[in-house]
């Protein structure tokens, strides 16, 4: 896989320049649907959750999806806002492609991705779609995608001797590593069969062939077998076979991963700071706390009623999100947050840019430039904000 | 990036589109434009676009090798846990067949660092699949990561691997890039990155 091109100017070079890293879009986040065979429903459920994800308010595009004249998908496919294909000619021979160009003008939140093992029509900016895909995350766009497990690059060798199938287009295990989720779409093979003769997976005339070679019995089990296991060892992080140095047991999980949201009391932005520690420690697996430094004039005897509410409103959002929420005393807000990250081992800092002016920074100093300035081996992600709330 | 190094970028570029004309044909057939291809038809096709894919990945991954910078990475935090983890699981799916057997030694609990978290992956799992390759059959391939004050350090210690051999070469410059470094002595691969 080779670079690929930023979308928002050049990337970080590896210095420890935050203002850079802030600049940096967030890379997007992969789920991955996985089954035994075609048919099980991969794309179905692709679609149905994108429908799902729309009605909640995401902006969700349809980058690639082939309904095999399946009218079930086509179906889910609805009113969903669909990419236009790219269109190759060749010698008289028209064929369609993933446009990702497209896409990324259309800038989404999430694109569905079909047939993630699909090998890309040649002339295409890259050759294989889970190329695609990938630039697509560097590029921020989220991708909900799909493949059979017969197209694991580790499972070649084992696939080709077990069913007699020799799979060419394949997908390196490691993509399926990057998946912040997968799910495995587990159905029997007396049920996929039955689908198959239903003509809901090939159109009837390929049926029978279908039945008597790949879609047997006994393939369709081995393949069940392996979607469930490879699905298993990628979600388990703590195999057997991982030996740990310290006892053989895994380690007690310590400070160093864990994350400090700081919360004052009034921004504009917590709202969207908040979801945006809430996805952090997501992927990080990682425990967060959301700490809110009371100072003097934010004392509960003198503290803006409007102001008080809105805090308590942040709070309660904090903890529906997980968060555990902490509450300090202490006239300098920086140090405050400082020894209180220090004392429970807190690796990463978010903390909303300061909307101070100018002359404020001048005069009063800034909580933010304070937290950088004096953070020694804890990192500060400084987040900015559109003047419309969003998160950037 | 030097004149030469340019011209040759430029060259291998123009390499690729030329293999466009020869994979393309193959593409089209493979998908059933002028109807199905009968088994023998299917065999010689796929094995002629095999060939023609793989010619084109080392094209490509050639010119990524002389274009990759340090500017082009991202720098996000990584629990390499998580991808030696993820890593491990493949390589005893991919070994399995061989009797392979891949023996992981974490030291617990690894730093987080900062790296591009997906070409490092790639990078990882390049170097490990030519471990297991490299491994005899039956043969143990054991990975190893522990953290000093300044670096991570993973070593794979299995069967000797090229280190001239394209995917490996491209493992090495991503480590490289990310301020590490990477040897190869006998049977042991080491990588060592900057925490």
């Amino acid at each position: 896989m080779g670079p690929s091109s930023p979308r928002d100017g050049p990337r970080l070079t590896p210095s420890s320049d935050f203002l850079t890293l802030v600049r940096q879009r967030e890379r997007g986040k992969l789920k991955l649907y996985i089954g035994s065979a075609a048919g099980v429903g991969k794309t179905y459920r692709m679609l149905a959750e994108a429908r799902e994800l729309r009605a909640r308010g995401v902006d969700v595009v349809v980058g690639f999806v082939e309904t095999h004249g399946r009218a079930e998908t086509q179906a889910q496919i609805g009113d969903l806002e669909v990419i236009p294909r790219r269109r190759i000619e060749y010698r008289g021979v028209r064929l369609e492609e993933m446009d990702p160009d497209a896409i990324l003008a259309r800038d989404p939140e999430l694109a569905i991705v079909d047939e993630l093992a699909h090998t890309n029509v040649p002339g295409s900016p890259r050759a294989k779609r889970w190329e695609d895909v990938i630039w697509l995350l560097d590029n921020g766009i989220s991708v909900i995608s799909a493949v059979n497990v017969q197209h694991l690059e580790s499972l070649n060798d084992v696939v080709a001797e077990t069913l007699g199938v020799i799979v060419r287009e394949t997908l390196p295990d490691w993509v399926l590593g990057l998946a912040d989720q997968v799910v495995n779409l587990d159905i029997s093979a007396e049920d996929l069969r039955q689908r198959l003769v239903e003509g809901k997976i090939y159109a009837r005339e390929k049926v029978p062939t279908a039945l008597a070679n790949f879609f047997t019995a006994e393939n369709l089990t081995t393949l069940r077998e392996l979607a469930l296991r490879e699905v298993a060892s990628s979600v388990d992080r703590s195999r057997e076979e991982i030996v740990r140095r310290e006892g053989g047991e895994p380690a007690p999980r310590k400070g160093v991963d864990r994350l400090l949201v700081a919360m004052s009391s009034n921004p504009p932005y917590t709202a969207a700071l908040l979801r945006r520690a809430s996805r952090i420690a997501g992927r990080l697996n990682s425990d967060w706390y959301c700490v809110y430094v009371q100072t003097p004039d934010e004392a509960a005897d003198r503290i803006d009623a409007t102001v008080q509410r809105k805090l308590v409103e942040n709070i309660q959002l904090a903890q529906t999100m997980g968060a555990e929420i902490v509450q300090i005393p202490g006239g300098d807000v920086a140090a405050a947050l400082l020894d209180f990250a220090r004392a429970r081992g807190v690796s990463l800092i978010l903390v909303g840019q300061s909307r101070r002016s100018w002359w404020q920074h001048v005069s009063r100093g800034s909580v933010v430039d304070r937290l950088v300035r004096n953070a020694a081996g804890i990192d500060v992600l400084v987040v900015s904000f559109t003047s419309g709330g969003t998160n950037p | 990036m030097s004149d030469i190094d340019a011209a040759i970028v430029r060259a291998i570029e123009r390499g690729v589109r030329d293999l466009d004309d020869v994979r393309l044909p193959l593409h089209i057939l493979l998908e059933n434009q002028f109807g199905d291809l009968n088994d023998n038809q299917l065999e010689l096709v796929g094995a002629a676009r095999d060939a023609a894919e793989t010619a084109a990945a080392r094209l490509r991954r050639a010119r990524d090798l002389l274009t990759l910078q340090a500017e082009q990475l991202r720098q996000e935090l990584i629990r390499p846990a998580d991808v030696l983890a993820s890593l491990v699981a493949s390589l005893q799916s991919r070994s399995a067949g061989r009797g392979v057997r891949v023996a992981a030694d974490i030291a617990a609990p690894l730093p987080t660092m900062r790296g591009d978290r997906i070409r490092l992956q790639e990078a990882l799992s390049l170097v490990g699949a030519a471990c297991v390759a490299a491994t005899a059959d039956r043969g143990t391939l054991s990975i190893s990561a522990s953290a000093g004050d300044q670096h991570l350090v993973i070593a794979f210690d299995g069967g000797a691997i090229d280190p001239a051999e394209i995917d490996t070469t491209w493992a090495a410059r991503v480590v490289a890039v990310h301020g590490g470094t990477f040897s190869v002595a006998g049977p042991r691969c080491e990588i060592r990155l900057p925490r």
